[in-house]
């Protein structure tokens, strides 16, 4: 527990209106979307680098565990505050510092929500890629620090891909600097992207700059249907091949197609086992040719019927639709453990036939979803803690499924990050050198470990 | 520097690794390794090793760090700001037996490949297969050289720089341990992004033994052109207007009247002498093709260009490319007897224009003949000034000048380095550029390398 003599210290430092300890809010801020919760001691909700710098360099020499936190809807458990402490809140961090538009970048505060910045900058027809399927509720500090992905990845990229400099607070309080304002830089080691993607456990990012793009004036949103998997993925490797790189290209299987077939408007049919949900966008030429083209790769290979959404409204309906198909699995199960691997494209053929088989011999339903342009699959495992061998028998399959996966020559994680739910397994993927290495960086960065402790590396 | 002398003892132990017809001491090997396409002094390594493996690059590692011998990685020699130049002396590892494509993985658009491999060996090997590594630098790089620079080239503004294809490496570090980063996945969230500090790193983090390359398909149509301006701030005006309208160009390069003199005397390609872009699309349609260069038609028609001339042909354009990679090169050659320095900083595409004139309006005042060109697309400038060599005035200028330009570079939000890095030449801009930042790079230098033996004397002032 943090003592009363250090609340009231960081108190001073944000105002007593900053600071809250009762317990509905401790409640609310020691859970994620893992449903996991580890009670903090406190949050705190800084206003500015200075304050933060305060906190970090108390917590440093009164060693107290600090847990930054943007919407809490990360997916390994990163803002969980497993060591409790003070979890610190980036809320108050929610300015468009600036969107220059003759340069395409903008610079953020990390508490910004994804899509209002998205909606900011697509109003001076600039834009900005990712989008995790979570956008309209986390934060831009959490995308940076889980480097998320999202649908568009397969033709835009990952955070990381955007991020050209951030301002961070370290562990001992010290403010950096790091990266460019200019669309290339070499001079120097990259600590930017060595920051993005470490999970709140390197430094607390406070100010971000990212490089934006002009606004693709055109989009198509379709839809292709197939009797299963293996037919959606094969089209899916046809499309790429053939040199189209569509802005989204993502899958559903069977179950995720079930679990939101009523929101859908267009006639699924009936013997339908995977669907493709496809969008190209760019200048009005391309547009229509690409969709042209991906229609008739599609039929040309097994689709069994093809939809285009005729306007954006038809084509946020779909959206939304997929939007839905991760909750919506909550209907088929009480429980379900979310993996976020990824494999080759060539590979993702042999990845479904192995999750069959393997939901077959566990008796365990295995939905399937994600990001299949760029190999990115979320696979689902449904359970049911209430009956027995249930849970042990699903995490038997995830560990089989990760191995499978390394074997394919994919990640254990794809965007989601390691956090506290793959921590097992990060020996998996990496070697026992390159997790020698990453400890090292961290106890350069953080001596006294009260840095979201507890995180990407396994205690025991 | 603490670092030993390579003694015959240690000569033997290393043979003993390599075999001994693949380590020289002799006098043209070293100075083949003591110097690269800058104007920094060279300076002679004690002993040059051809590595075949990575347990041979590991046992060297390992070897060297316990003896405390610096060790400086070798690929072709052709950086720009001294990045290979063993400074210290000590051994250099020269991977030009490691050059061997490993596998190309078509349906997944990858390779892996050696470090000592040439960039344009793995392009012509995917040429019938229709696909290509993007970067470009130009001259004979290798990948591994390639991925230490963080190089980029023509083709960066559309597919990125070296680190933007880039997936899997395997790194030996100063200890010999062998580190295997990445993986064969199109992305990963998985730890700390490991592969990102070593790329760009100039060899001083550790040592790469292979790689896996992320590679693109050939477009089915290029459209390119060229167009000439009144003046170079014009043009790089106009590049600014380009690049903000959305088209996408997939070079954009930028080439002063003092350049296509250059190039009409060695190449004979009669281009009108004034400042001129180069222009590129790729793309899947002719037609689409049409219209994203009609847009920058207009856009150069509205700052009062003359001559954009559209649907150059298969072998010009050839032609002005290979005149473009070449360069550097013949603005060397028409000098004799003089030494040159490459700027290469990057600014916000705004502050173009602003860079482009401080910088001609140094060269000219002080009389020094400066070359502009460059990546203008992604905001890159590169200007060469020619100083007699042994001329200790001149070249007092010209370090002046170059100074004087790198500081309202990075003054503008800039760098001192878009793309060659900082080798030895671009040290004393390091603090300029990072403050407090370069103390933790320092730290992470410390950590990969503790004592210090990978390519000392660089990035750091
Ligand atoms: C329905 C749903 C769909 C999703 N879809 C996707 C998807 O398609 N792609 C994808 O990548 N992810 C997805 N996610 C996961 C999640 O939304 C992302 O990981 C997101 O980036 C987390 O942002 P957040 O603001 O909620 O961060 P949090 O969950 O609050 O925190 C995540 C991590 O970031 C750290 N952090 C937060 N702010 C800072 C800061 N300022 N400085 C330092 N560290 C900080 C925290 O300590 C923690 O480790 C999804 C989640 C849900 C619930
Ligand atoms: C005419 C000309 C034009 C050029 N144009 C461009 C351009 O447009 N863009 C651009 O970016 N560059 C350009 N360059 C610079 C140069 O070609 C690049 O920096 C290139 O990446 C160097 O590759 P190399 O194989 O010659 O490496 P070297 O010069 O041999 O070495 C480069 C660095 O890599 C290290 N190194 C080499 N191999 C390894 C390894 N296996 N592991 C770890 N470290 C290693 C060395 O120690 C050194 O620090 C140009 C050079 C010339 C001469």
């Amino acid at each position: 527990m943090i003592p009363d003599a250090i609340l009231d210290k960081i108190s001073d430092i944000v105002g007593a209106r900053h600071l809250i300890t009762d317990q509905d809010a401790m409640h609310e801020y020691g859970s994620d979307a893992t449903k996991l919760e580890f009670r903090p001691d406190a949050v705190v909700f800084p206003g500015n680098s200075r304050e933060v710098s305060d906190i970090m360099r108390l917590a440093t020499s009164a060693f107290f565990p600090v847990v930054p936190r943007g919407a809490g809807s990360g997916m390994s458990g990163g803002a969980l505050p497993v060591m409790g402490g003070l979890v610190m809140s980036m809320d108050r961090f929610n300015r468009i510092l600036e969107i220059d538009q003759s340069n395409l970048i903008c610079k953020v505060e990390p508490g910004v929500i994804t899509a209002h910045l998205q909606e900011a900058v697509e109003k001076v027809d600039l834009f900005y890629p990712p989008d995790p399927a979570s956008l309209n509720i986390s934060t831009i500090g959490g995308n940076v620090a889980e480097c998320a992905g999202g649908l568009r990845a397969v033709k835009y990229g990952v955070t990381r891909d955007y991020v050209l400099g951030l301002t961070v607070v370290l562990p001992t309080g010290e403010i950096i600097k790091t990266g460019v304002e200019t669309m290339k830089g070499v001079a120097g080691y990259d600590l930017t992207r060595l920051i993005t993607g470490s999970e709140g456990t390197l430094a607390v990012i406070t100010s971000i700059t990212l490089r934006l793009v002009p606004k693709p004036t055109h989009k198509k949103t379709m839809l292709a249907f197939f009797r299963d998997v293996s037919g959606a993925v094969q089209a899916v490797s046809i499309i790429i091949r053939s040199k189209i790189v569509p802005a989204v290209l993502e899958l559903m299987d069977r179950y995720c197609l079930d679990s939101v077939r009523e929101e859908m408007t267009y006639p699924v049919p009936v013997e339908a086992g995977a669907m493709l949900l496809i969008e190209v966008d760019g200048d009005a030429l391309n547009v229509e040719r690409d969709a042209e083209k991906i229609r008739d790769l599609c039929y040309g290979g097994s689709a069994l019927g093809f939809e285009s959404a005729s306007d954006s409204e038809e084509s946020e309906r779909i959206w939304e639709a997929r939007r839905n198909v991760s909750p919506s699995l909550n209907k088929l199960s009480p429980d379900k453990i979310s993996e976020d691997i990824v494999v080759p494209r060539s590979r993702m053929v042999e990845l479904i036939a192995f999750l069959e088989e393997a939901g077959r011999r566990y008796g365990l339903q295995v939905p399937a979803f994600g990001h299949a342009g760029d190999g990115n699959i979320h696979v689902n495992i449904l359970f049911d803690r209430e009956k027995p061998g249930d849970e042990e028998n699903a995490r038997i399959l995830v560990k089989e499924l990760l191995r499978h996966v390394i074997l394919l020559g994919g990640t254990i994680t794809g965007e989601h990050g390691i956090g506290i739910t793959k921590a097992p397994y990060l020996d998996m993927e990496l070697s026992a050198a390159g997790i020698d290495l990453m400890s090292r960086i961290k106890k350069a960065f953080d001596p006294a470990g009260i840095l979201n402790p507890g995180k990407i590396f396994h205690a025991g | 520097m603490k670092f030993n002398l390579l003694e015959g003892r240690h000569l033997k132990d290393i043979a003993s690794i390599v075999g001994s017809d693949r380590i020289s001491t002799g006098i043209s090997n070293l100075e083949l390794h003591s110097r690269d396409q800058s104007q920094h002094p060279p300076s002679l390594p004690e002993a040059v090793v051809w590595p075949v493996n990575r347990t041979e690059v590991s046992d060297i590692l390992r070897y060297a760090n316990r003896h405390l011998i610096p060790v400086t990685g070798w690929g072709s020699g052709t950086s720009l700001e001294g990045n290979p130049i063993p400074v210290f002396n000590g051994l250099v590892l020269d991977f030009s037996l490691m050059n061997k494509i490993i596998e190309i993985r078509e349906s997944d658009f990858q390779a892996d490949v050696e470090p000592g491999l040439a960039y344009q060996d793995l392009n012509e090997k995917l040429r019938h297969k229709g696909l290509f590594f993007p970067p470009d630098p130009g001259a004979r790089a290798t990948i591994g050289g390639m991925i230490a620079n963080n190089a980029s080239g023509i083709r960066t503004v559309r597919y990125g720089s070296t680190r933007a294809n880039i997936l899997r490496l395997t790194v030996v570090l100063a200890d010999g341990e062998v580190l295997e980063m990445g993986c064969r996945a199109s992305k990963t969230s998985s730890g700390y992004d490991l592969i990102n500090s070593f790329i760009g790193s100039e060899g001083t983090l550790g040592i790469v033994v292979d790689a896996t390359v992320r590679l693109r398909g050939w477009p089915e149509e290029f459209s390119t052109a060229t167009v000439n301006f009144g003046d170079v701030e014009t043009a790089g005006k106009a590049v600014f207007e380009i690049m903000r309208s959305g088209i996408e160009p997939a070079s954009l390069e930028l080439l002063a009247p003092e350049c296509i003199s250059v190039i009409n005397r060695e190449k004979k390609l009669g281009m009108e002498v004034s400042p001129t872009l180069f222009i590129e699309f790729h793309g899947a349609s002719g037609k689409q093709l049409e219209y994203v260069m009609g847009i920058a038609n207009e856009i150069c028609e509205g700052l009062d260009c003359y001559d954009f001339r559209q649907g150059i042909e298969r072998k010009e354009r050839e032609e002005l490319l290979n005149a473009r990679y070449e360069l550097a090169e013949m603005i060397r050659r028409s000098h004799p007897g003089c030494s040159h320095i490459v700027i290469d900083v990057a600014v916000p595409i705004s502050a173009y224009p602003e860079i482009i004139s401080m910088a001609r309006s140094e060269s000219r005042n002080a009389g020094i003949p400066g070359y502009t060109f460059g990546h203008a697309g992604d905001g890159n400038l590169h200007l060469v000034f020619m100083g007699k060599t042994g001329d200790e005035k001149e070249w007092d200028i010209i370090d002046m000048i170059s100074k004087r330009i790198v500081e309202t570079a990075i003054s503008l939000g800039g760098t001192a380095t878009g793309e060659h890095g900082v080798g030895i030449g671009k040290r004393g801009f390091m603090k300029a550029e990072h403050g407090r930042s370069l103390v933790w790079m320092k730290k992470i230098k410390d950590l990969y390398d503790p004592n210090g033996i990978l390519n000392p004397g660089k990035i750091f002032p």
